[in-house]
């Protein structure tokens, strides 16, 4: 079976040193979020830009596209 | 005694997207679980007795018990196939399926009903129903015959796209041309997903629907064809004002798809607005975390029934 035309053109991992930071953080069932090590929310506590890399519709390594629902 | 919550958030805990909806919420007004990877603190007991089932979610911290009044927001537990050991995928599917069954076995109001994301995620149809509710939707053709593939290609003067379906089994395929000069044999067995290219790009509009309401960001690049191959920070987003007659249309839409949350992707050109596709549990952080649109918040009062938009369904067009 010959390979679909469409597989031969997925898209590039993003280089791994283009992955943004993030603050250590751990989730805290008693907040029900993640937080940092003060205890502020991670999503406030970050920058929005590092926020935004990994609320986006890939995955950081690029292997599984989160629009998709599962 | 622990406080009662309202809301039911289903989601990983390392769910970036469900704890800005969580920050919203107020702490005491929801309980939060992970069936695909369940502490061993939370509680989740159901029971079936003279006729009716009542079911209590307790998280360690909150008590959630099941019933009218109370919403649902199921995000993307962990799936079972992350789990290397197949006892822990087993355990996973149970609990995720337990969950699921037991939720759906009351009438909540859900953002969104997993049962029904995935009736609803089928792109024939929901570009069907963007054409019926007055959304200018390209020129599509699904097929697996190369010269059918060809045949549309050409008439389309040689613009056209490929997509893939779905994004499973593989890395990221984004949105590529498809050419007559491309060898097209790999089409054969394989139906694919082949649409006439929109030219002339303004920007692409991200359309977020939470209920009635809709928030949209213009999303710029330096002429990518697919925005989703390039990290966030090398687009340029911006809130833009969605036209009156594409915000009613998309509200409808996604309505008409027995959804409350969903994430729509259009291109704009001088010529207006073309639909590209839904996202039944697309994403919408990154749009929030740099644009400043008040997603999160918009959803927190449809869950907490504080916007007329809330509405109870017992059941979404899914089959049981």
């Amino acid at each position: 079976m010959r390979r679909p035309l469409v597989l031969g053109r997925g898209a590039a991992a993003m280089p791994a040193d283009t992955t943004p930071v993030l603050p250590e953080y751990h989730y805290d069932p008693v907040v029900g979020a993640n937080v940092v090590a003060d205890g502020r929310l991670l999503v406030e506590a970050a920058d929005p830009a590092v926020v935004a890399n990994y609320t986006s519709t890939q995955d950081q390594g690029g292997v599984r596209r989160k629009d998709d629902p599962k | 005694m622990r406080p009662h919550a309202r809301v039911i958030v289903v989601a990983a805990e390392d769910d970036f997207t469900a704890d800005l909806v969580a920050s919203r919420l107020g702490r005491d007004a929801f309980v939060r679980l992970d069936p695909g990877r369940l502490r061993e603190e939370v509680l989740v007991t159901g029971r079936f007795t003279a006729g009716a089932w009542t079911a209590v979610i307790d998280d360690g911290h909150r008590t959630a018990t099941v019933g009218p009044g109370c919403a649902v927001y199921w995000r993307k537990p962990t799936r079972p196939e992350t789990h290397t050991d197949p006892d822990q995928r087993w355990r996973a599917h149970e609990n995720t399926t337990a969950l699921l069954g037991l939720l759906r076995a009351h009438p909540l109001l859900w953002v969104n009903d997993p049962t029904v994301v995935d009736a609803s995620e089928h792109k024939p149809a929901q570009l069907a129903s963007a054409a019926r509710h007055g959304l200018r939707v390209p020129d599509t053709l699904f097929t697996c015959h190369p010269e059918a593939a060809r045949a549309f290609v050409a008439e389309h003067h040689d613009r056209a796209v490929v997509k893939a379906l779905t994004q499973r089994h593989t890395t990221f395929v984004p949105t590529t041309r498809i050419r007559l000069t491309d060898d097209l044999s790999g089409i054969a067995g394989t139906v694919h997903y082949v649409q006439a290219l929109v030219e002339d790009r303004l920007f692409d509009a991200r359309v977020t629907v939470v209920g009635d309401r809709v928030f949209t960001a213009a999303i710029r690049t330096n002429g990518a064809l697919d925005w989703r191959t390039l990290p966030p920070a090398a687009c340029d987003h911006r809130p833009v004002e969605t036209p009156a007659h594409i915000a009613a249309a998309c509200v409808e839409h996604v309505r008409d798809l027995g959804l409350v949350y969903a994430a729509l992707d259009f291109v704009v050109t001088a010529d207006g607005w073309t639909y590209l596709e839904t996202n039944c549990a697309g994403e919408f952080g990154w749009i929030e975390a740099l644009t400043g649109v008040p997603i999160s918040a918009a959803i927190a009062h449809v869950l907490t029934g504080d916007t007329p938009d809330a509405r109870h369904t017992t059941r979404g067009r899914a089959r049981m």
